[in-house]
């Protein structure tokens, strides 16, 4: 494989050199075979290949992956991870189903103890020490001292405890199974009377949903909790009484994960595992369809960081000295989306019901008056009809929230009737801005587990298939980090420049480190070109940024599978580095060097470092099939209303008086051809009669796969027709190709059948007695009819055989009780396809 | 005829036994008098393998015939195992009772011959077993829950005992046998070599006669004790504690040729299993029976010095009726060739106690100590419990027998007692004792051994029955927070049927759609119990076993349940149950790799006390339906 650069001096030199090969002789040979490209440019093209270390975007983007450790092997039994958290550098992981705390020393994760019939749903940090929430009959939480646990507080009556916040002394607690949200306050020493109910304890929050499985927090200390069953985001201001209300109820039924910016900017991802299926949900993106340009746009900044998987900057970093921070879902991040984004800054703040943000966080009086109209109109609705669609002149991605108020503990814990929404598959990703308009970012085939905020992008931990995303909203990025070897992600944990990752069935840690992996690999999937081919240029469109290359290797062979049989070797490694005089967007050409084939496969190696990779946009190869012959498939010739072969279809009992059916002459002639290498066909058609070995021509360079033949004037016989397609027009006479298809016989028959009376007619008293023979050259008898005086009173005739079935049939026809005078007696004789005789006698009765 | 008490015989071993040499052996057929009876040898057999294949260890045996006249009128006596058995050698005065040499043990017989011959255990393989009596053997499980409740079973549909007084040993033996199947394969390669191989060359062992007062019940419990060598058998009164005052107590000790005596339970009523003393060792080991007991090695059973009525003579194997007389210490070994005891010996026992009020009698109180151990602990509690039920009559056919108490169990376990029996039998007593027992002291994880028994039982002559003829809804749709009204009709026994008003309250959170609503009887409760919480009968150790054992106690006899199915399935983790879990938690705990979490369904319960017990079972779908609530 040579390159070729992209000096256009070269171009124009080697382009020289073609036109001259093809004015001595070759311009016909080479220019009468089309080329055809096989084209990677989207998600869907990439994703077929195998990606070792690198990833695709749904930009179709292919670029080096992060890098990816795993950190120690769990205990056997553990194979599930709720939660992670880290204190003093050690890590701490809850562990399931048999309860474990596991501690990460020496390379391995250690059972620091075992709950026999309890369960530790989330961890958090309390002054200092690992805060655990333990779930049982009796949930409480608790903090380890040591190796031994020092009880905080019991909760009676709580059977599990999903998410915790750590504001100080003062700790919020998400749980279930009665969906209460509780505000506990640590900083009162314990009531000495254990009976009575725990001053320290206040139910800031009683839904009807069973669990509120998720918790968030803004700067100004409001609290979001997302529930299970009917997927709604609460919020509420827990340093005043005022009532909580509905921020957004999903269409999901299931708020797993919660991100809080401190703006109070909401991320909210679902996750009803029904949604959660094998495979992407739309399957990768196929289309090439642009991607948002920010650069002029003010209020997005200029960020230019696309080709960043993960910042390398810290400042995403939860100290473990920091109590008030809980792990990456929660707002207290010091570095947090809108204040990393200038965009979202700015387009927040430009929009006019953003500027000063309502008492106990709930939307103001203007925003109230904008949303009232559609939003209640559309809940209105949705509640009468029990058909929840989204809000009239709204899309998914500008949906109004729904302010509706929610029961505050005071009130009743009836579940209303929800209404049957029409759901849309896979679970989402919502970001419901501070003026409350909620958009859809995400939506994929998986539970959403939990949601990290990282620069102005969203990681994000799903199931079940082991999944971590990497969303930049502003780019309309959405990315596969990586896809674990396990079922679900149930959480992830920033620490310091790199993230850890804790997984579900089986359960591991994984370091993900912010920055690009070294290097990384992309095989193509093998590309079966249908015959052997002749490859021609690769075209590499591909940012490389400096101190990066791209190595590029082509293979092929003939056999579908290489680990097989034997194809040729890899080709010698072509090169590709940083080149400032070439445009990202300039394709660079690589001749490729490997034997005709009929397979084909190509190996991109990617050479980065952690600030940068490089991006592949658009793969493109060129080869060219020899001319295949066409191929004729099917050609069928019929009469109309006729099967082929020229039968009738008759069913049934014969009606009397029934009009003839008229007698066909168009001859009906389809087929089907194609051409393997796309050549445009043009067909003749021929006809031969039986007995014969001459070939009539009746129609030529036909463009249509159809034909219509007037048989009228042809003599009766049966004749063989022949259809006979060739790709001339695309290629050299000499190249060009035809194939041939054979009809069946068919009969041409337009002769009505004959009437032979050897014996005049008898007549006895006023009796009529006609006997005949009716007889046709090629075509059975069908019918004869007779009528009397009349054209249209028709009185069928039995043959003397009582079957008509062949080309002779004998008939009497009696006529009886004729009153005096003349009468003329007509008979109709038709044959198969419809030739009919008209016979006409005269009779007197005296 | 003087008893005889030879201080320290000479040995003689196996390979110097010849056919034809006589001597005589030593046994007590009466009181505590040790008599002998003249043997002479007919065959020697030398180092076959007594058990099955090459796996056991080369045994020798010699076979005797015994001319004595007693013995040829009784045949081999049950209760003679372990008579030590003299030869003379030749230059020795042949007379009965003096002299000889010891060669072994009277240990098996043959049956309806009409000369009485016996297999002797050679003394060298008796003293082998001695040998490792202080050997660091663990103590293995002889006996498993799962066989011993599977049999208990057998014996209640043999014996035609209504299911509704033995329901809960059917739940108990589905409970062990999910968690014992280990344990039992393991149990079919325990059973006593010695038996097997003899049973099947036509040879009776000689077993150690344990009496009961019935009959009825001693063939009935046998099948409990097919893997020991303990023979019950029927006789005389067995209530009586003490010996009757003929015997001479004083003269009774352990020496060879002396009753010993293994009491299973004693006190008000004794149970005893009697064998004879082969030889004492020089260190003061008591070797006896000359075939095992259970044959597991170690052993922890109390040995007592013993007495005989008289010898009942009978076709099916003669038999020794006596008693105890005095706790003399602990059997400590027990192998296929003898068993071990000492005078130091540990057992240890638990309380029994239970009081009768049957009809018309005057109410009675019994206490018993019953030995600790893993087969027997269970069964004498059953042997006492069913004794004591008829010590004064047999129960009328119409009864209903209350059963009110606690077994306490190790580690503070207390199970409650809190049954009623219709047509109750004194076996069917038992058993409501000896299920839960064995179930707790013979399981697979550890044993958790019985401390004590308090039982109050109480014998009307009418039958508190009802069976549950139908019953029909106010509703077949209701709201959720609506009360579902129920009439359920009941078919008593004798009387006329009876209407019970019931009130189900839905509560408020239950989910739409049509939902199953079962009217059942305790029984039914506890086996749909344990079918949709697999993992309730998934027991990891003696705390997971207690608890659902426990549970299956707790079940009444007199209780209506009525349950309302939930739709959803719900996961469980282990033994711990995980409701209302959200779907995302759920699929990560619900996987296909893991039986360790399972599914089951909640219902809604509602427990009706009723004051007879009820059986039956009916099932409707009742339609929950939101758009009926009432605003």
């Amino acid at each position: 494989m040579n390159h070729i650069p992209d000096d256009p001096a070269i171009s124009l030199r080697l382009m020289a050199i073609y036109a001259c090969l093809l004015a001595a002789g070759w311009t016909t040979e080479i220019s009468a075979i089309q080329p055809t490209r096989w084209i990677h440019t989207t998600e869907a093209d990439f994703a077929t290949g195998e990606l070792d270390h690198t990833m695709v975007t749904n930009l179709g983007d292919l670029k080096l992956a992060p890098q990816v450790k795993t950190i120690g092997r769990t205990p056997r039994k553990a194979t599930v991870i709720y939660d992670l958290q880290t204190v003093d550098e050690e890590i701490y992981l809850a562990a399931g189903p048999e309860a474990k705390l596991l501690r990460h020393q020496n390379d391995s994760f250690d059972t620091v103890f075992t709950l026999a019939s309890e369960q530790i749903f989330a961890l958090d940090v309390y002054q200092g020490q690992l805060l655990m929430a333990i779930s049982g009959s009796t949930s409480r939480l608790a903090v380890l001292d040591g190796d031994n646990t020092e009880i905080l507080i019991e909760l009676e009556g709580i059977r599990y405890i999903w998410d915790v916040i750590v504001d100080n002394q003062i700790i919020y607690v998400a749980t279930g199974t009665d969906g209460k949200l509780l505000r506990i306050d640590l900083s009162h020493p314990a009531p000495a009377d254990q009976d009575h109910h725990d001053p320290r304890v206040k139910v800031l929050l009683d839904t009807a949903q069973k669990n509120l499985l998720c918790l968030g927090r803004d700067a100004q200390g409001h609290v979001y909790t997302g529930t299970d069953i009917d997927g709604l985001i609460y919020r509420l201001n827990p340093d005043q009484d005022a009532d909580p209300y509905v921020l957004y109820d999903a269409a999901e039924p299931e708020i797993a994960a919660l991100l809080v910016l401190d703006n109070g900017t909401v991320y909210a991802g679902t996750a009803d595992a029904d949604q959660a299926k094998h495979g992407r949900l739309k399957g990768e993106a196929r289309k090439e369809t642009g991607r948002p340009h920010r650069g002029q746009d003010q209020n997005n900044g200029d960020r230019q960081e696309q080709n960043k998987p993960l910042s390398a900057s810290p400042t995403l970093t939860k100290s473990s000295n920091t109590p008030d921070i809980k792990g990456t879902s929660h707002s207290t991040t010091t570095n947090d989306l809108a204040s990393d984004s200038p965009a979202l800054q700015k387009q927040n703040s430009n929009h006019k019901t953003q500027s000063i943000p309502a008492k106990n966080g709930a939307p103001s009086t203007e925003q109230y008056n904008e949303l009232r109209q559609v939003t209640d109109a559309w809940l209105t609705e949705a509640r009468k009809t029990a058909i929840s669609d989204q809000p009239p002149h709204s899309t998914p991605e500008s949906q109004a929230s729904n302010p509706t108020r929610a029961s505050s503990s005071t009130t009743s814990k009836k579940r209303n009737k929800r209404p049957q929404t029409r759901r849309k598959p896979g679970n989402a990703i919502y970001r419901i801005g501070t003026d409350h308009f909620v958009s859809e970012i995400f939506r994929e085939s998986v539970m959403v587990l939990k949601i990290l905020e990282d620069h102005g992008r969203l990681i994000v931990a799903t199931g079940n298939e082991g999944q971590i995303f990497h969303l930049d909203p502003d780019a309309e990025e959405t990315t596969i980090l990586t896809a674990l070897n396990a079922q679900q992600v149930p959480t992830i944990f920033a620490e310091g420049d790199r993230l850890l990752a804790a997984t579900a069935n089986p359960a591991m840690v994984v370091e993900l480190h912010r920055g690009f992996a070294g290097q990384g690999q992309y095989t193509s999937q093998v590309l079966d070109a249908s015959h052997v081919s002749q490859w021609g240029t690769m075209h590499v469109t591909a940012k490389i940024p400096p101190d990066t290359s791209m190595a590029v290797e082509v293979r092929s062979g003939n056999v579908e599978d290489p680990e097989r049989a034997a194809w040729s070797h890899w080709s010698p490694v072509i090169t590709l580095n940083h080149d400032p005089q070439v445009p990202p967007s300039t394709p660079q050409r690589v001749r490729i060097d490997a034997p005709n084939a009929r397979f084909f496969q190509y190996r991109l190696g990617l050479n980065g470092h952690e600030h940068a990779s490089p991006v592949v946009d658009r793969i493109q190869i060129t080869y060219v099939l020899p001319n295949l012959k066409p191929r004729i498939t099917e050609f069928q010739a019929r009469y109309p209303g006729k099967q082929p072969g020229g039968t009738t279809q008759s069913k049934g009992k014969p009606k009397i008086n029934a009009t003839i059916s008229k007698h066909e002459s168009d001859l009906n002639l389809l087929w089907k051809a194609r051409d393997d290498n796309g050549d445009q066909l043009i067909f003749t058609i021929e006809c031969q009669l039986a007995g014969s070995d001459k070939w009539i021509l009746i129609a030529e360079d036909l463009s249509t796969s159809a034909y219509k033949w007037n048989t009228n004037r042809m003599p009766d016989g049966r004749y063989i027709l022949k259809v006979n397609a060739s790709d001339r027009k695309d290629n050299a006479p000499h190249l060009a190709r035809t194939a041939t298809r054979l009809s069946d016989p068919i009969l041409i028959d337009n002769t009505p059948p004959q009437w032979i009376a050897p014996h005049p007619i008898q007549i006895v008293d006023n009796h009529v007695t006609v006997k005949a023979s009716v007889r046709d050259a090629l075509s059975p008898i069908k019918e004869v009819h007779w009528a009397i005086d009349s054209h249209d009173d028709w009185h069928m005739v039995s043959p003397t055989d009582l079957i008509y079935d062949s080309t002779a049939e004998d008939i009497i026809i009696t006529i009886p009780d004729l009153t005096p005078g003349a009468h003329v007696i007509t008979i109709r004789a038709v044959d198969l396809v419809n030739n009919a005789l008209y016979k006409a006698q005269f009779v007197r009765i005296d | 005829m003087a008893a005889i008490a030879q201080a320290a015989p000479q040995i003689m071993p196996i390979d110097e036994v010849r056919v034809g040499m006589k001597g005589y052996g030593l046994s007590v057929f009466q009181g505590t008098r040790i008599e002998p009876f003249a043997v002479e040898v007919v065959s020697v057999t030398r180092n076959f393998f007594l058990g099955l294949g090459s796996g056991g260890v080369k045994r020798g045996a010699i076979w005797i015939r015994c001319p004595d006249g007693r013995m040829s009128q009784l045949g081999p006596v049950q209760g003679m195992s372990g008579s030590p058995i003299y030869l003379w050698r030749d230059d020795e005065i042949h007379e009965l009772g003096r002299g000889g040499d010891l060669i072994g043990a009277f240990a098996f017989g043959f049956l309806g011959s009409k000369q009485c011959y016996v297999g002797v255990q050679p003394i060298e393989q008796m003293i082998d077993v001695a040998s490792r009596t202080d050997s660091k053997q663990d103590k293995t499980t002889s006996q498993s829950a799962a066989s011993t409740l599977q049999t208990i079973m057998n014996i209640c549909d043999s014996q035609g005992l209504p299911r509704h007084n033995t329901w809960r040993n059917a739940a108990l033996a589905q409970l062990v046998t999910a968690t014992g199947s280990e344990h039992e394969s393991h149990q079919q390669t325990a059973v006593p070599t010695t038996l097997i191989g003899l049973a099947e060359g036509k040879v009776v062992p000689m077993l150690l006669p344990l009496a009961l007062r019935s009959p009825d019940l001693a063939d009935a419990l046998q099948p409990l004790l097919n893997r020991s060598s303990v023979k019950l058998v029927a006789a005389s009164s067995t209530l009586a504690g003490t010996p009757p005052a003929w015997i001479n107590r004083e003269s009774a000790s352990l020496q060879p040729g002396s009753v010993l005596s293994i009491p299973l339970a004693y006190g008000d009523m004794e149970l005893s299993a009697s064998g004879t003393v082969t030889h004492i060792t020089d260190a003061g080991d008591i070797l006896a029976f000359g075939h095992a007991m259970e044959g597991q090695g170690p052993q922890t059973l109390p040995i007592a010095s013993g007495y005989v009525h008289f010898v009942m003579p009978a076709q099916s194997g003669s038999f020794k009726v006596g008693g105890s007389i005095d706790l003399m210490g602990g059997l400590v070994r027990d192998e296929n060739s003898a068993v071990v005891g000492r005078h130091d010996g540990k057992y240890e026992t638990a309380t029994m106690t239970i009081s009768t009020d049957v009809l018309e009698q005057t109410p009675e109180a019994y206490q018993f100590q019953l030995v600790k151990h893993e087969r027997f602990t269970a069964l004498a509690a059953a042997i006492c419990a069913a004794e004591s039920m008829m010590a004064v009559q047999r129960l009328p056919s119409d009864n209903t027998v209350r059963l009110n108490g606690k077994l306490r169990f190790a580690g503070d376990r207390v199970l409650e007692i809190n049954q009623q029996m219709p047509y109750g039998s004194p076996i069917a007593v038992g058993f409501a004792l000896m299920g839960p027992i064995a179930a707790l002291t013979q399981n697979a994880h550890e044993q958790i051994m019985l401390e004590s028994v308090e039982l109050e039982t109480s014998v009307t002559d009418t039958v508190q029955l009802a069976v549950i003829l139908g019953a029909r809804l106010d509703h077949d749709e209701l709201a959720p927070g609506e009360t579902l009204g129920m009439t359920i009709r009941l078919q008593q026994v004798n009387h006329p049927p009876i209407d019970k008003r019931l009130e189900l309250t839905i509560p408020p959170n239950v989910p739409e759609g049509k939902l199953k609503l079962t009217i059942t009887d305790g029984p039914t409760y506890i086996r749909k119990l344990l079918a949709n919480r697999s993992h309730l009968r998934l027991t990891t150790n003696g705390d997971e076993l207690f608890a659902t054992t426990k549970r299956i106690m707790e079940a009444r006899d007199d209780m209506l349940y009525v349950l309302l199915d939930m739709p959803d399935s719900e996961l469980a983790v282990g033994r711990q149950e995980l409701p209302g879990l959200p779907s995302s938690r759920r699929a990560m705990l619900a996987t296909n790799t893991s039986t360790l979490t399972t599914a089951y369904k909640e219902w809604i319960e509602m427990v009706v006390p009723m004051d007879l017990v009820t059986t039956g079972q009916l099932k409707f779908n009742v339609q929950i339906n939101r758009s009926l609530e009432r605003h």
